[in-house]
């Protein structure tokens, strides 16, 4: 193997397992003097955090969509602490949306239909009842009131 | 010159994009003072999501204990979780180890006596809880935990 594509493989495996090490090694790296390293470095480090600001969006989003089928499925079920996390789950991913640019109203338009199946399985489990909920459209989602 | 503060405030991948910046423009000393901004940040957000876990751990553990008509699948669940989380940052971040835990132990009983005691609507009679109580014990709705 090359020493490009170790260096590389080095820094993908370690920023993939933890952020936190990844930048102490950098400015370990920095420190000695081994730019071309802490570049590999950071670049890595970069596409982890990116990829893991994707992941949280996801994980809020399956979160707020299961809420949503809950409280249109059983509205007697209704809760302030349902609201209370349908609201939360909100905030959580426009504040992921203004950090971070690339995570726009498109791309969580493509990640929607496999959100929209675990969500399901997660409501479904969670009443021990199916759903007749088959869709869920941006507004229900992301505007609806909840009282 | 970068007010590196403010931008960790923003988010973590903001913050690394501009050390590469100054990486790449050959800023070392920027750099350098940038990454360290990094590094504090994601400890501290480290530590924070551990009080957090540990927090939430202990008051579904409280309110096992206190309701035992209403333990759940999802109570359960919460605490495999929360101990999977902890585990997950730990091997993060080494040195939020068991003496850290330990050095936040009470506050986060004290929280989660107060959350628990919300929820239950009815004050709780347990006064400490143990490393292995915590951590260690068995809680599934098959054997009683």
């Amino acid at each position: 193997m090359d020493k490009h594509a170790s260096t590389l493989d080095y820094w993908q495996d370690l920023a993939t397992s933890s952020h936190y090490l990844t930048a102490v090694s950098i400015k370990r790296a920095l420190e000695e003097g081994n730019y071309s390293e802490a570049e590999f470095g950071i670049t890595q480090l970069i596409e982890a955090l990116s990829r893991s600001d994707k992941h949280a969006v996801r994980s809020h989003l399956i979160r707020l969509m299961t809420h949503i089928i809950k409280w249109k499925a059983q509205p007697e079920k209704r809760s302030a602490s349902w609201a209370v996390t349908i609201d939360h789950a909100r905030d959580e991913i426009r504040a992921y949306q203004e950090a971070n640019p690339s995570i726009t109203d498109e791309k969580i338009k493509e990640m929607w239909a496999k959100c929209f199946e675990r969500a399901r399985r997660q409501a479904e489990l969670e009443m021990q009842k199916k759903s007749n909920i088959d869709t869920l459209s941006w507004n229900e989602v992301f505007n609806s009131h909840l009282n | 010159m970068k007010n590196w503060e403010e931008l960790s405030t923003d988010s973590h991948l903001l913050l690394a994009q501009a050390v590469k910046d100054e990486l790449t423009s050959g800023h070392i000393e920027q750099a350098q003072l940038g990454l360290q901004t990094l590094i504090d940040a994601m400890s501290r957000s480290d530590r924070r999501a551990m009080e957090s876990f540990l927090t939430l751990l202990m008051t579904h553990i409280i309110k096992w204990k206190s309701q035992p008509e209403k333990r759940s699948v999802s109570w359960a669940k919460t605490i495999l979780n929360a101990r999977r989380e902890i585990k997950r940052i730990q091997r993060d971040s080494p040195s939020l180890n068991r003496n850290y835990l330990e050095s936040i132990w009470n506050e986060c009983f004290n929280d989660a006596r107060q959350d628990a005691e919300l929820d239950m609507q009815k004050k709780s009679t347990i006064e400490t809880l143990s490393w292995d109580e915590v951590f260690n014990d068995d809680y599934n709705l098959t054997n009683n935990g």
